[in-house]
């Protein structure tokens, strides 16, 4: 069985009239790492967003690892949510905390009440927290504020915020799209080798067309709310590229 | 900017406010020459009979003004406490319910738009006199003002910033702990300081209107004996007393900025020990609690609450409410027309005091300043205008001129001169030095740099300053009113007197009504002159 399946998504908001979402179907099996290109306004966004239900969809079934998520909530959202790790185009770290403080974060949703509104986190915690900064290069700067990191920093604190819930699905939303070429680069190394060796399924918007072919192992192609191309990287031709943004 | 149809409905604009304003004039009777020939009177009747300050009383004096400093912490702090839970109610993605959110709003909309000294009355009115009455009408005044603020600040972190905690699954408590306390500090310290400011100035005044406390009980003494010079001395204490607040507010704020970026070095962890926080970091987080807890405790033994007094007049609460429940329908009419003198007394003095800003402003500023020495003076001069409570102002001007309309118009345009030159000089001196070197490398005069280079660029700052002084001026000219100056205020002391509680309710409802009104107008404006800056 896929982890995720997504069946007859639709998504309309009560400002607008069009569909942002127009029967969406997608089943992704565990260790996939799947990017959903398209240009902006195709829908990436609330396709990722529908998967957490930061957005809850008008109409379609979603099943997270057999669950059926779109009745869930209180705790029991809660504790789906932790299941998924989500990294933000504009990195969203809270400024005045310190960037260990900001990895921990991504702890928080997994501890008990009163652990989690006094910040008791665990040794373990800590040592998976400072082993996470050392894999993305930034031991260094843990006890800096985030506020006076880089761009591509600040992301690269955000990969191991996700990291720490111990994710099973990563949602990636425009990554790198703040981010200048080199620190993309950077960036989306360190989420494509953090997610392999974990075998970690990810799925990540990105609208470069070049950056996906590169490190995805299955391509989503998103034009006007419907699934237009889906297929291996390989699949993608210049003729698909060209009608998805077109 | 300055395109035609730009200019048309800037001269339309500015040629409507003269004819309102000219309006107002005719409509309170209002004598234009008086107006400017108080000022010699005023400054004459200080000449000789306040001065000499009466310095060898100051000691006795230093008390009070203690007092009164320890009173506007006490209050600042309590109503901040509170203010950040109504903040809290208030703010979509803590509060998932509308209706609390709506009916917290509500709430505070009305506890907001009832000026200080009217919240003192009502309170005096039920319980009494005493210090607890005092800081419950500071609280009141202040958490109707703060809990929009810090709720402004709040909605904008939590759209943005909470939304990684949201996703993961953190819970409330924590999301508002680890997410939302770090990001609001600062506008939580920025906003309680300007509220801590503008308590010492409110609670300097509270004795004036019958609290029976601090400074302006001993102001007010003495006006009624007409010891002025030992009033020279007060007001000289309360002027010190301010702009050291002012300062230190100040040094507090910048303190707080740079804190951050001081401690934010890259280094390897030390000791091979891991920590979420440094110890050094953590050390300096409580000593700041520590310090904040024990001023707090210092000033309300200082203070002295008089909580067995309040507490014995508890059960006299109840009944008096039961009175305040009902409406007069009969001084309906009387009180809109009283609160349209109090509106249009607020209305010229913003005006006026606008344009007597607007030309202080370009004098004064560092960037544009011609002449320093007078940079300074107009500086001096606005800083000392503005750290006199307007309650102040009004007996003292009464005490030279009379009372009337004028005296009301004149102590509001002087408050409205000082508050809005000093909104004004931030906003000049906020400007790119660069707009100016460039137009003097091309020889242009100080008129030219001013007209063509500065105006345009300040211009929408000027105007939202304006819609921010407007809803002020006016509930300061509903204020001095309590003390005779005119409009709806006169009117509440009055009922006050007689006991006339149905009066007094009908009264209050209308100020708060009109007052949220123009709440609404003035953020109206600013919106629009945002939008189209």
């Amino acid at each position: 069985m896929a982890l995720l399946e997504i069946r007859g998504l639709v998504k309309k908001f009560p400002q607008s009239d069009a569909e942002v979402l127009h029967g969406i179907d997608l089943n992704i099996e565990a260790g996939e790492f799947v990017v959903v290109i398209g240009p902006s306004g195709a829908g990436k966004t609330t396709l990722v967003r529908c998967i957490n239900r930061l957005i809850d969809p008008t109409a379609g079934e979603i099943f997270f690892d057999g669950q059926f998520t779109l009745g869930l909530r209180g705790n029991r959202l809660r504790k789906l949510r932790a299941q998924m790790g989500m990294i933000f185009q504009d990195y969203n770290l809270i400024y005045r905390s310190n960037v260990m403080q900001n990895v921990l974060h991504g702890r928080l949703g997994q501890m008990p009440f009163y652990r989690s509104a006094l910040g008791l986190y665990a040794r373990d915690d800590l040592q998976q927290a400072y082993d996470l900064l050392t894999a993305v290069g930034l031991t260094d700067f843990m006890h800096v504020k985030a506020q006076t990191l880089s761009g591509g920093q600040m992301q690269r604190v955000g990969i191991c915020r996700a990291m720490m819930q111990n994710p099973k699905l990563l949602l990636a939303d425009e990554p790198i799209s703040s981010l200048d070429p080199a620190s993309a680069k950077v960036v989306l190394d360190q989420i494509k080798s953090l997610t392999a060796a974990r075998g970690l399924t990810s799925i990540v918007n990105l609208h470069q067309v070049e950056f996906a072919k590169q490190y995805a192992s299955r391509i989503v192609g998103l034009r006007r709310g419907q699934i237009v191309f889906d297929g291996t990287p390989d699949a993608l031709t210049g003729d698909v590229t060209n009608y998805i943004y077109s | 900017m300055y395109d035609e149809r730009f200019r048309i409905k800037f001269g339309l604009s500015v040629f409507a406010v003269a004819i309102v304003v000219v309006a107002c004039f005719f409509y309170l009777r209002l004598d234009a020459i008086a107006i400017f020939t108080v000022a010699p009177a005023f400054l004459s009747f200080i000449a000789t009979e306040f001065m000499p300050p009466a310095l060898d009383n100051a000691s006795a004096f230093l008390l009070p003004a203690l007092f009164t400093v320890a009173f506007a912490v006490v209050s600042t702090l309590i109503s901040a406490f509170f203010s950040f839970i109504f903040a809290l109610m208030m703010t979509e993605a803590i509060m998932p319910y509308w209706t609390v959110r709506f009916s917290v709003r509500f709430v505070m909309t009305f506890v907001r738009n009832i000026p200080v000294v009217i919240w003192a009355v009502m309170m005096v009115l039920i319980f009494g006199v005493g210090s607890m009455v005092g800081l419950m009408a500071l609280i009141m005044a202040t958490t109707g003002f703060l809990s929009r603020s810090y709720a402004e600040s709040i909605n904008e972190i939590a759209v943005r910033k909470l939304e990684p905690m949201r996703a993961s699954g953190v819970g409330k408590l924590a999301m508002i702990r680890h997410g939302l306390l770090p990001e609001f500090a600062p506008a939580w310290v920025n906003w309680t300081l300007f509220s801590f400011e503008l308590n010492v100035r409110a609670s300097a005044v509270l004795g004036l209107v019958g609290v029976g406390i601090g400074m302006g009980l001993t102001i007010q003494t003495r006006l009624t004996f007409r010891r002025f010079q030992d009033v020279a001395t007060m007001v000289l204490i309360l002027i010190i007393v301010v702009l050291a607040t002012e300062f230190i507010a100040n040094w507090m704020r910048n303190r707080f900025m740079n804190n951050v970026n001081a401690a934010s070095s890259a280094a390897p962890p030390k000791n091979n020990v891991l920590r979420v926080v440094p110890l050094h970091a953590l050390i300096k987080k409580w000593f700041a609690i520590v310090v904040i807890v024990s001023v707090f405790v210092l000033c309300i033994f200082y203070i002295d609450l008089d909580v067995a007094r309040f507490v014995g007049r508890l059960n006299r609460a109840p009944d008096i409410l039961r009175q305040l429940m009902r409406i007069d329908i009969g001084i309906i009419t009387t009180g809109l027309r009283q609160f349209s003198i109090s509106f249009a007394m607020g209305l010229v003095g913003l005006v006026l005091g606008g344009l007597l800003a607007f030309m202080l402003a370009f004098l004064a500023a560092d960037n544009i300043a011609p002449f320093k020495p007078l940079a300074m003076a107009i500086k001096g001069f606005v800083s000392i205008v503005r750290a006199v409570p307007s309650l102040i102002f009004i007996l003292m001007i009464v005490a030279a001129v009379g009372l009337g309309y004028t005296a009301g118009v004149v102590v509001l345009i002087l408050s409205s001169m000082g508050y809005l030159t000093k909104a004004f000089v931030g906003t000049i001196e906020e400007q790119h030095r660069g707009i100016i070197t460039a137009m003097r490398a091309t020889g242009a005069g100080w008129w030219q740099i001013v007209l063509h280079g500065l105006l345009p660029a300040v211009l929408t700052g000027f105007f939202a300053w304006l819609a921010i002084r407007m809803e002020t001026s006016v509930a300061e000219s509903v204020t001095l009113g309590v003390v005779g100056a005119g409009g709806i205020g006169t009117l509440i002391s009055r009922a006050e007197r007689n006991r006339d509680f149905a009066a007094l309710t009908t009264l209050i409802l209308i100020i708060v009504i009109c007052m949220a009104a123009l709440e609404w107008g003035s953020n109206y404006l600013r919106r629009r002159v945002v939008a189209r800056g």
